[in-house]
């Protein structure tokens, strides 16, 4: 048993998590219903009830949302693989579902814990919950089931589907598994909106509560309780998010396959699978932040003491940090593309402009990151002459936020946009007016996105809101497809001086996936915080009250300290199972050898 | 390339340039002092900024750091080792000094400055309404009535100058007279930040339940605004909200959602 | 070899540290926050293992970096805990009433603020409370321990500690607002510094329950300093130069700055015994709000001269104005009311207030003039007493004259008609004559009525609120409430008995 290869490990671990969550799921319903009346709350022994249901639920989701964002984009790219017949596609999509399978069976085991910590630390509330959504749990169950199997046959169906048609069936399984996927996700999004929201939308947005307003008792029905305020919402913010955090996760795989590497091949390979990830990573991060507006817009529209807490109030510093982390995850996607300029022979006359786009970049994310609220000593607030400060303070103000996002935004793009021509040199004559019209409909954009963030200062909040920032937002999204067309057409036969040299890259570019995936993760961490503590000291936000001693709202520097905890706890984790992956692919790679050597022999 | 002075030395010039600038021009010369927190995230930023540039390719990095490396190891650079190694333990000290030195200010606080106001609106222990769905009973005026609109907001600048003006000041840019003995400062309603970002049922709360009335995670009493429920009528607080925004030109917010 | 255990040791450094700082341990080895934090130790650790150690290890000790700098850069804000620690039904006992202590000392009750429980912190703001509860019986001899620690908490500003100001917030009051409970608990928690804990329960000496009710808003002028307030009044606000008061030597003929003139103004001397401080506050934020008769400065015209002065007697048909001229000598005139000239006035609103007495209207609709004594006025009616006889008139019937200069220099008046953005018609003379709004140079000027007025000011500036601080403000104030007419002697020998008091308090 002691050469057991990686490919059985990595099976018996998947057949022992469905064992354990099937139990789970078996059980829980009776273990819930057995003295779920005479206790409200068990406590959890040292860290207590909120930290562990804290950590099970934050590792389960990240885990989740892993191997539901992955088959999404393995589906595209074993599609494009198929088109293109180039076979590095398929192999890589390939890679990505193996990845898929060893966190498959750990996200079962940690939703598993998760109903453990559930049932036994806060027993009333699940046995409220499964009153309400007893039916979704019994379809949740078939969708795990169809999920499973989808997700078996299509790993393991890889290699033996590869004929024209059996490989359409293939797609087709992919196909599936992301409905089963996404389906889940739906679910169990039902559940947690409804903790949030219990209340459904009613004529000119006005929430109407699905509860009794004297006894509490619930009167809605069961598809009302799932299509709840902010369920569609959370369901596209998350379908999103999976997208970018799976992309993300799987540079950091590569950029850590790519720092082991021993050979110039397996450099090569890893680095165009980061470059790959990063690429998708930024795909998904582009429209995160307008499915996050639309989410807090619905969170306010439910309730404004939420919105207010959420922005203003209580939460409002957590949304600094964020603002820090997503201007970390600019520079950083900035910092690699620039990087892998230089791995294009050619790309060097790009450089020049480096400083300016950093001098830009920098700038606008100072502003992005800049509080409303400042952190000050009495004796500063003094010197300053209020709390606000006459210059920076309008920083703080969400259209000069909004006006440095989309600046930030098509900055990236620009870098994008360098990236794709170096080394390339178009071909058609209107070349240089062309470049000219290109540069002058990016210049005329940033002045329209600064205008129009300069007059939100003056105009009505709802004119701004309704108006201004979805203009601003237009106006840098037609720019880069406007942007994109033109290039794509001048570049269309375009001399190439050289290839990428993949696998040239600097190892602190490696570095920075890793710091994009541990960003990425982090802020997951942070919102999911956000989310769950906005119900304050609710179970379900107005109807149900949390009387634990855990009820109130921890502080940001003691949540900070869990989220390290957890990221700690899934980098482990994940850490481990590619590691896992690292001794397959030994193992194989030395097969691979000794078949090669054996095959000289022969001849 | 600049043959005079190394790529090490221009970047730290740059850095302490960007210092300087928000440190003493911006805080002097320009406008008033950037609060320490506000300075320290922007330096970080520029570090940020300048590792950035010079990292991304590997002869510029080895160029960057041929100083650093240089002062660790060549032979000629014995006196800038002396120096350094002098210098940085006087920083350490001079560092540790001041966290150990008695200070008398007290430590900096962060306020909620918006804090979240309750679910439903209350006039003493009389229910208004749900805070979300209660609007200024006169805003309607505005278009029914010019006449008394105009009334309204006459009124209000009476009740404002009566009650409000000696900590908000005369230009409502919350300069009163007795603003400068007040922490934290009274509310500048010129700014665009105050106005337009809520509902007018905020204000009403705010002016009704005062300092006193703020929520735990606003710190109650940390503020010196009266209760002004107890002095003022119902009619009289919508009043000063419509003469606030009348004075002002800004509009509150009808529904949306608030800002940082 | 060296370098394999440099190596392990940073990495054991790194881990614990981190361990350390999100479990919240103590600092060490000296444990004190502010010198050597686990941050610092992680930080400095991490960066030696990212330089010593090669590939996977260095990956960790990065990815471990990353991980702290956002829990790190969360922390940072200053913030204060919404966990309540509700003391309901806690068990008397030590365990029980030291945690939840402990827990107020550092969350509710904000102690920590100020204080630190750590011998070799930096000195701060507050005594530390490291072995209070032995030092607490040894601060005031004959105080016991806990009788120490109860004074401090009800009354802190009754024994301070020497190098300390006076700078804490009895607890019990807002906004800290401990329970008597709670405070309890905070005194056994603090009994537990090195001492015994003894949990007898013990009458508070302040009715906290009935106090709160009690708190009064105070005028500020008790918290001003009679001495610093003396000097405003002499030398900052120069109130001196107009206000007498026994005892100081006004300055003579000298004029202020901003060209305020020096004029006379009530003696100061006994102003508190004759006054509220309302009053005095009022007076000063506001002078015009009430003038004291005799006082006053006010603007007459009659025969076209106007005349400018104080007013020194009024009764309901003459005045006297006491006039200064050019060369400095003050001349009294005695005018009749009736003398006084019309002027137009332009909108027919607080007419009172304005210091109307007659009035003349033309009326829009009959064509008559009514004039005579301004007897009311309210929103929409003046009412006009013509011999004896009461008349209302309504503000919408009163013909508006209008008055426009054109840019020939030419005057024309007349009867307003009609006016609109381009012209304005008046009626001049019977005949309609329309004015293009292009030609006009000044105006219209709208005249709705004639009156006479006798509008009285207060020569004083109303800008002290603006030019004095409000500590100032209430030194000033806290000075003219001593003015109470007493002599220097019996104000000095009331101030030794104040003092006496005092070390006998002491």
């Amino acid at each position: 048993m002691r050469c057991i290869s990686a490919d059985s490990k990595n099976r018996l671990y998947f057949y022992l998590g469905l064992l354990v969550i099937y139990a789970v799921l078996a059980i829980a319903p009776a273990f819930a219903q057995q003295d779920a009346t005479d206790v409200d709350y068990r406590p959890f022994p040292k860290i207590g009830s909120r930290s562990a249901a804290w950590i099970a639920a934050q590792l389960h989701l990240l885990f989740g949302s892993f191997i539901l964002g992955v088959p999404m984009f393995a589906v595209v790219i074993e599609f494009v693989g198929m088109r293109t017949k180039d076979k590095r596609y398929d192999k890589m999509a390939q890679e990505f579902i193996k990845l898929c399978m060893g966190a498959f069976s750990t996200t079962a085991l940690l939703g598993g814990v998760l109903v453990f910590v559930l049932i036994w630390c806060y027993p009333q509330v699940m046995n409220r919950l499964t009153g309400i959504f007893g039916p979704t749990m019994i379809f949740y169950v078939i969708l795990f089931f169809g999920e499973t199997f989808t997700l078996y046959l299509y790993s393991y169906g890889w290699d033996r589907m590869q004929g024209a048609v059996s490989k359409m069936w293939h797609l087709f399984l992919g196909v599936l598994l992301n409905v089963f996927g996404t389906a889940i996700m739906f679910v169990s999004n039902a559940w947690l909106t409804y903790q949030t929201s219990p209340a459904i939308m009613g004529p000119d947005h006005k929430p109407i509560a699905l509860h009794d307003e004297e006894t509490g008792e619930f009167i809605g029905t069961l598809w009302q309780a799932v299509n709840n305020y902010t369920w569609m919402p959370v369901n596209i913010h998350r379908l999103i998010g999976n997208i970018a955090f799976g992309g993300a996760i799987v540079g950091a795989y590569s950029a850590f396959r790519f720092l082991v590497a021993k050979t110039k091949e397996d450099r090569a390979h890893y680095d165009w699978m980061g470059y790959t990830g990063n690429f998708i990573a930024l795909c998904g991060l582009i429209p995160l932040p307008f499915a996050g507006y639309w989410l807090g817009r619905e969170i306010y529209m439910f309730n404004n003491t939420m919105g207010i807490n959420m922005m203003g109030s209580l939460f409002s510093w957590l949304f600094i940090i964020q603002a820090v982390m997503i201007g970390v995850l600019f520079i950083g996607a900035n910092y690699y593309l620039w990087s892998g300029m230089t791995r294009i022979k050619g790309g060097e006359i790009y450089a020049r402009y480096r400083p300016y786009m950093i001098a830009i970049i920098v700038l606008c994310v100072a502003i992005w990151m800049t509080p409303r609220t400042l952190i000050m000593s009495p004796k500063e607030m003094a010197a300053m002459g209020g709390t606000n400060h006459p210059l920076v303070g309008f920083f703080g103000l969400m259209t000069a936020k909004n006006t440095a996002v989309n600046i930030i935004i098509l900055a990236t793009f620009l870098s994008f946009l360098f990236y794709r021509r170096s080394g390339k040199a178009p071909t058609v004559g209107w070349r240089k007016i062309g470049n000219i019209s290109i540069a002058a409909v990016l210049g005329l954009a940033v002045a329209a996105i600064i205008a129009i963030g300069l007059a939100g200062f003056k105009v009505e909040s709802d004119f701004r809101v309704n108006v201004l920032t979805p203009v601003q937002v237009l106006i840098a999204l037609a720019v880069m497809i406007a942007v994109t067309v033109t290039d794509l057409v001048m570049y269309r036969k375009a001399m190439r001086s050289n290839d990428i040299n993949w696998g040239q890259m600097t190892d602190r570019s490696q570095y920075v996936l890793i710091l994009l995936a541990i960003t990425f993760t982090s802020l997951m961490g942070l919102m999911g915080y956000a989310r769950s503590g906005l119900r304050e000291n609710w179970h379900i936000f107005g109807v149900m009250p949390d009387t634990s001693p855990d009820a109130f709202t921890p502080l940001l520097g003691d949540a900070v300290n869990v989220i390290a905890v957890i990221m700690v706890i899934f980098f482990a984790l994940v850490g481990f199972i590619f590691w896992i992956g690292l001794w397959g692919d030994k193992k194989k790679a030395e097969r691979a050898t000794v078949t090669a050597e054996v095959g000289v022999g022969d001849d | 390339m600049n043959k005079r002075l190394s790529l090490f030395t221009r970047c730290l010039i740059l850095f302490l340039l960007v210092w300087l600038f928000l440190r003493f021009f911006i805080g002097g010369v320009w406008s008033v002092p950037l609060p320490a927190s506000v300075i320290a995230m922007y330096v970080v930023l520029i570090l940020l900024a300048i590792l950035v540039h010079v990292s991304v390719e590997d002869d510029r990095f080895r160029e960057f750091l041929r100083p650093i490396k240089e002062t660790l190891i060549d032979d000629d650079k014995k006196i800038r080792r002396i120096a350094l190694g002098t210098l940085i333990p006087l920083v350490l000290l001079g560092f540790t000094f001041s966290k150990v030195s008695t200070k008398a200010d007290p430590p900096a606080a962060l306020r909620t400055a918006h804090p979240a106001p309750p679910a439903e609106l209350k006039y003493g222990d009389k229910v208004i309404g749900l805070t979300q769905e209660v609007e200024n009973p006169f805003r309607h005026l505005e278009k029914d009535d010019k006449e008394a609109f105009k009334a309204h907001a006459e009124n209000g600048r009476r009740v404002y100058y009566q009650n409000c003006f000696y900590c908000h000041g005369d230009d409502l840019d919350g300069e009163g007279h007795f603003a400068h003995g007040l922490n934290p400062l009274p509310a500048n309603f010129q700014d665009p930040g105050i106005i337009p970002n809520f509902q007018e049922s905020f204000f009403f709360w705010r002016i009704s339940k005062g300092g006193p009335g703020l929520p735990p995670a606003a710190t109650p009493w940390d503020s010196a605004m009266p209760v002004w429920e107890d002095h003022l009528t119902e009619e009289e607080i919508w009043d000063v909200i419509i003469f606030l925004s009348e004075y002002t030109g800004y509009k509150p917010r009808t529904f949306g959602e608030a800002d940082h | 070899m060296s370098n394999t255990i440099t190596k392990i040791a940073s990495l054991v450094v790194m881990i614990v540290s981190f361990i350390a700082y999100v479990a919240k341990a103590p600092a060490f080895p000296i444990a004190s926050e502010n010198l050597l934090p686990w941050s610092t130790w992680f930080f400095i650790s991490t960066i030696a293992n990212i330089i010593l150690w090669q590939r996977v290890m260095k990956l960790l000790a990065f990815a471990l970096l990353v991980i702290w700098f956002y829990a790190f850069a969360a922390s940072i804000v200053p913030e204060t805990s919404t966990a309540r620690v509700i003391l309901d039904d806690i068990p008397r006992t030590e365990e029980a009433f030291v945690e939840a202590g402990e827990a107020i000392f550092n969350g509710k009750g904000k102690c920590n603020t100020c204080h630190t429980l750590d011998p070799s912190a930096p000195k701060g703001r507050c005594p530390d409370l490291s072995d209070i509860g032995v030092l607490a019986g040894t601060r005031q001899p004959g105080v016991s321990t806990k009788d120490y620690l109860i004074e401090s908490t009800y009354e802190p500003h009754k024994f301070l500690v020497p190098g300390y100001g006076n700078i804490m917030p009895p607890v019990w009051k807002p906004p800290i607002s401990l329970t008597e409970l709670e405070i309890e608990t905070v005194i056994a928690f603090l009994q537990f510094q090195g001492g015994e804990v003894d949990l007898t329960k013990f009458e508070p000496p302040v009715d906290i329950g009935s106090a709160i009710t009690e708190v009064e808003v105070l005028p500020p002028l008790l918290l001003g300093d009679v001495e610093r307030g003396k000097r405003v009044f002499v030398d900052g606000a120069k109130c001196i130069a107009c206000h007498a008061v026994a005892g100081i030597e006004q300055p003579a003929g000298q004029t202020l700055d901003d060209g305020v003139e020096v004029v006379a103004a009530p003696d100061l001397t006994d102003i508190a015994s004759l006054n509220s401080m309302r009053y005095i506050e009022e007076s000063i934020v506001k002078p015009n709000a009430l003038i004291v008769s005799g006082y006053g400065s006010v603007t007459v015209k009659t025969n076209g001269a106007s005349i400018q002065g104080t007013l020194t007697f009024q009764d309901e048909e003459k005045i006297t104005v006491r006039v200064k001229d050019a060369g400095g000598i003050e001349t009294e005139q005695t005018l009749l009311l009736s003398e006084l000239d019309p002027e137009p006035i332009e909108e027919l609103t607080n007419l009172k207030d304005q210091g109307y007495f007659w009035i003349e209207v033309n009326t829009a609709d009959t064509g008559t003039k009514v004039r005579g004594d301004l007897a009311d006025e309210d929103a929409e009616n003046v009412i006009i007493s013509v011999d004896g006889e009461t008349q209302t008139i309504s503000k919408s019937n009163v013909q508006v004259q209008a008055t426009i200069i054109d840019f020939d220099g030419n005057e024309i008046v007349g009867e307003l008609v009609s006016e609109n953005e381009d012209e304005v018609t008046l009626m001049v003379d019977g005949e309609e004559q329309v004015i293009d709004t292009f030609d006009i140079d000044e105006g219209p000027i709208y005249g709705r009525a004639l009156g006479k007025r006798l509008s009285v000011t207060s020569p004083m500036p109303d800008n002290f609120p603006l030019l004095l601080s409000v500590a100032d403000m209430s030194d000033l104030l806290a000075y003219l409430a001593s003015l109470t007419g007493a002599t220097e002697e019996t104000v000095a020998e009331a101030g030794a008995s104040a003092a006496e008091a005092e070390d006998a308090a002491e």
